[in-house]
Formats: C-alpha cells, structure tokens, sequence
C-alpha cells in the first residue's frame, strides 16, 4: 500500500544530544500505527518532528519525513499553516496547556475551524456539538463558555481531541489522546478515532502507554526504547508474541483487573 | 486505626457568571486511614480533582469540612499543612516553574525547611534517582523533558519532605508501564518503611493499577460518591450499576 506519510532513517536532536535515531516507518490511507514503549524514549518527538513542533534546540539531523512523496523538512512557515491542521492534526499529550489560559474553548475552536475553513457559526456549533457529544459531554454549551482551567483533566483532553478532529485532517497524530479519560469515555474516545478512520480513511499514529487501547485500534505497533525502534510489526503479534525482552517485559508489566481471588 | 484524612460532606459550587453553576461535589464524604492507599476512581469531571484541591487548599469548599490527623484543617496553617500533606498534580508540566530548574523545584520545600543548599541538593539527586530519573536532570527546565519524565520529577516533588499524606492524583498516567512499576514499587516501598506515618490518596483511571495497589476504593460520579469500602470487594463484586458498567468498559 502507498504510504501517505513515512519516516525514512530519521534522527533527531536537541542541541547536541541525539533523541532518536534510525527511525523509518510508513503509514498507508486509513492505517492506524501505534507507538508504545519508555518514557522518555522519544514518541513524542517523532510525531512533533511531523509537524515541526520540536520547539528552539530540536532539529531533524538526519534522513526525511514524507507527507504525500513531499518532505516536512524545511516547509515555509506559510505551508505550515496549511498543512498543520487540515492534513495533519495533532493531539497533545496534555491538551489543557495547548489552548489559550484566557480565552473562553468555544471561541477557541471557532478560530481553528475559522482559518480553515469557510464556515458559518451555526454549521460550526452543530459540528462541534456533535463531536462534544460523542466524547461524553452532557452539558456543550457550558464547556463552550468555559476557560480552559475550568475543565477537568479528561474533560481538556477531549476538547484537544475535538479541536483536532473538527478539520478532519488527513493523517490525526495522537499523543496519549486517553490517558486522563475514565475508562468509559475513553472507549467511546476510541471507538469515535476508530470511526473517522473508517468513514473519511483518515491515518492515525497513536502514541500511548495503555496497551489496552493499542491493542484495540493499531493495525501496526511500533516498540521505542532509548530512541531506538526495538520492534515493529502486527499489534497482534508484537502483543501476543514479542521476539525483543524489552517487549516481553513491557506486556508482562500491564496491570490487569481480577475478577475473583 | 486513626484517620488520618476526614473528608467531611463537602460541597463545591462553581459560579460561572449569573446562569450556570457547576455544582462539582455534592455532599461528598470519605476517610482515609494512617497507613492506607485510598484509591478514588469515577468518571471524568466527577470531582476526583476538585476533592483533591480542597484538601490542599488550592479550591475553597462552598460548604462541608476537612480534618486533619484529628483537627479541623482550618485550624491548620498554610505552612503546617503542606509539611503534612503534598499532591502530584493531574498536568505535572504546569505544576513546575517554567523558570526554575526542575532539581529547584524538587527541593524547594527542603530549602524552605531549612535544610541547607548542599543537602537539600544531595537529597533531590537522590529522590529523581529512586524516581528513574539521572541526577543530571536536577539541571533540567521542565519543558526540556518528556512528559513521563516531568511527572516523575514531580513525584519527586511531593516525596522530598516526607509528607504524612500524599495525594497523587494520575501520578502515573503519563508513565509506561515498566516505569509504572518501579513507581508503585518505590512507594510500596516507602509505605513499608514508614508505615502508619505514610498514608496515599491515590486518583487513577487504572482501575487494575488500584486493585493492586490500594486497600480501599471511593467511586465517583458526578460530584457524589456512589460507592466506597474494600478494593478487591468493591472492583470485583459491586453491587452499584454506574461501578459494574465502569469496569465493564476497560479494554
Ligand atoms: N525540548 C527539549 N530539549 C531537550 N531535551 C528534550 C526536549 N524534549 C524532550 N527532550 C528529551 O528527549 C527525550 C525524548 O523525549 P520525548 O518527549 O520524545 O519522550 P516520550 O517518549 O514522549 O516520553 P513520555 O512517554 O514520557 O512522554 C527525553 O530524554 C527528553 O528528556
Ligand atoms: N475552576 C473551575 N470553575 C468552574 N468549573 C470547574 C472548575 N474546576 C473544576 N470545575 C468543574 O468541576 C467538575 C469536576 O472537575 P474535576 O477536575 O474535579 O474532575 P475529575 O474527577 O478530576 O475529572 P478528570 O478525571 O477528568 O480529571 C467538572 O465539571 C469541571 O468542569
Ligand atoms: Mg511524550
Ligand atoms: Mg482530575
């Protein structure tokens, strides 16, 4: 299958030190590639790479990443606007600190969708409704009103995943998009990523630690350590059958619930 | 047992302008006893946080009232009550200073205690080391790590000065699972050396991280708790319909 987005040999470093290296991967048209392994072991660099998030001493020192055959490397700040957003989305690994401390979620996602988008205040609350609703938010206009301090953890993560999803882009790279949702919502969290995969084809890179939720949405895992990729191949296998320790271990590590004693 | 921690019928109503009004706890009660893991888990916006804030005085209950080891926590200064009680906070990147380096941050209840510049530096390599952490990210500015690696700083945080009552609130959520357990073993391994002197409160979404891990459970939803008792008892056979369709849904 075509890839829409790969990385090929990719190293990356902040000021001298090397984060990753020898990272190269494709994801095809409606393929979701999970990411799992240490803390510390450079998921979230390898997805901020894509969209040239590193921040000041972060820098692609070595290979390419390629959006559609076309390198992110060295995109102007122009393109960026146009690729950051409608083709690739991201999810922060904590949402609440990528909105604005001071200024109301509702007129926050308005401007996302604004600058993309032609698009009438109507069309955009019934939007953005519909997906508040299909996270679990009982109450829309309230979280719309609402600062980002005012919200819970989850609560934040859901309007980060809202803000990502609202321009439907085509490759939506998630950084622990589920860690602070109860196990409710995040079912319904998955099962709405897992939808857009299926209706628009849209690509997923999801870094996570919860295994759980790999296991359910993942065509491919890919297993980080040190910056190293030490596995990658079928969730199923690489869960089921892991050939490296580091994943052994890391299975065996997964707390699980008794049912009885 | 004593408690240590009584959280008495609290309430806590947020105004937002004149029309709507959160009402975020709603007679909410539970105890936490010297030497116990308390877990609270519930649904997400159901008040887990906000408890957690009011214990630490960061939100004011709008009604209800917390004692401390036996006193009234209004009777208790700001000073005393954070040598008592400390918090790993849910988003631990914005817990920090982003201007102080993160080994400062650990050790400033050290130095506020009085504890000398060269100790309390020793004692902060000491602490990110027991936390997975190299003693050379006592240099580190929180933005310059990972987020698993902020949280640990953090946990170092609240463990510097041996607080009576640690509450952590998702301490874990942004860690591996290895990593994971080498936190839960570090604590196991605190509560055993101090035992009846260290008591956790300890929220999570992990429901099998709190069988393990804790000896009582409190669920939550929407600002009331549904149920509380015994972990095992509670996550293995509850008899309330909101806890059954919780772990109903882990994957
Ligand atoms: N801005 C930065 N400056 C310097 N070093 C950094 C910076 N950001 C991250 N690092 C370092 O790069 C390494 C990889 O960090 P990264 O955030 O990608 O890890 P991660 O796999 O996402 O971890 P976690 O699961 O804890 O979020 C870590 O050792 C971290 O300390
Ligand atoms: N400062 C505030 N102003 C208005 N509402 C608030 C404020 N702080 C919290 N709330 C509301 O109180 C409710 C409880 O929030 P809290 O953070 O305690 O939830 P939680 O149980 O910790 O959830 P999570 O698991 O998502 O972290 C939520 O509806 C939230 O929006
Ligand atoms: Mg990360
Ligand atoms: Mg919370």
């Amino acid at each position: 299958m075509k890839n829409i987005i790969s990385y090929d040999n990719v190293e990356i470093k902040y000021g001298d030190n090397i984060a990753v290296t020898d990272i190269s991967f494709g994801v095809g048209k409606g393929e979701i590639l999970g990411i799992v392994g240490e803390s510390g072991s450079g998921k979230s660099t390898i997805i901020k790479a894509a969209m040239g998030l590193l921040g000041e001493g972060g820098t692609v020192s070595g290979g390419d990443i390629l959006y559609n055959n076309r390198s992110l490397l060295n995109v102007s700040k122009k393109e960026r606007l146009n690729i950051n957003g409608p083709e690739l989305g991201m999810i922060f690994q904590f949402a609440g600190s990528s909105f604005c401390p001071v200024r109301k979620i509702g007129t926050q996602l308005y401007e996302v969708v604004k600058a993309h988008k032609d698009i009438s205040k109507e069309e955009f609350h019934s939007q953005v409704n519909e997906l508040l609703d299909k996270l679990g938010f009982e109450d829309t206009v309230r979280i719309l009103e609402s600062y980002p301090n005012e919200l819970s953890g989850g609560m934040q993560q859901r309007v980060g995943i809202v803000a990502a999803m609202l321009l439907n882009p085509k490759v939506l790279l998630a950084d622990e998009p589920t860690s602070a949702m109860d196990v409710t919502i995040q079912k319904q969290a998955v099962e709405e990523m897992l939808k857009v995969r299926d209706v628009f084809g849209t690509s997923i890179i999801l870094v996570t630690h919860n295994i759980g939720v790999v296991n359910a949405m993942a065509d491919n895992l890919l297993v980080l350590r040190h910056g190293h990729i030490v596995e990658m191949g079928k969730t199923d296998d690489v869960i089921n059958n892991p050939s490296e320790d580091y994943t052994k271990k890391l299975m065996e590590a997964v707390p699980r619930i008794k049912v009885s004693n | 047992m004593d408690n240590i921690l009584e959280v008495k019928n609290l309430n806590c109503i947020f105004n937002k302008g004149r029309k709507t009004q959160v009402n975020a706890l709603k007679d909410v009660s539970f105890e936490l006893k010297a030497g116990e893991c308390l877990g609270i888990i519930g649904e997400s916006g159901s008040g887990k946080s906000t408890s957690a804030r009011i214990i630490t005085r960061l939100v004011k209950a709008s009604d209800g009232e917390v004692v401390i080891d036996g006193r009234s926590s209004s009777d208790i200064s700001n000073k005393e009550l954070y040598k008592i009680v400390q918090m790993v906070f849910q988003t631990p990147v914005e817990s920090f200073n982003p201007r102080v380096k993160l080994g400062d941050g650990v050790g400033e209840s050290l130095r506020n205690n009085g504890v000398s510049k060269s100790e309390t530096k020793e004692r902060v390599e000491k602490l990110l080391v027991e936390c997975g952490l190299p003693k050379e990210y006592y240099d580190k500015y929180p933005h310059e790590v990972s987020g698993g690696e902020c949280q640990r700083a953090a946990i170092a945080r609240a463990l510097a000065n041996e607080p009576k009552i640690l509450i952590c609130d998702e301490a874990t959520s942004s860690l591996d699972v290895t990593v994971q357990k080498e936190i839960i073993a570090l604590l196991n391994g605190i509560r055993e050396k101090r035992g009846s002197d260290i008591s956790i409160m300890f929220i999570s979404h992990d429901i099998a991280l709190v069988q393990q891990f804790c000896d009582k459970v409190v669920v939550m939803n929407k600002g009331q708790v549904v149920e509380k008792g015994d972990a095992n008892e509670i996550i293995m056979n509850s008899k309330e319909d909101y806890t059954k369709k919780l772990i109903a849904s882990v994957l």
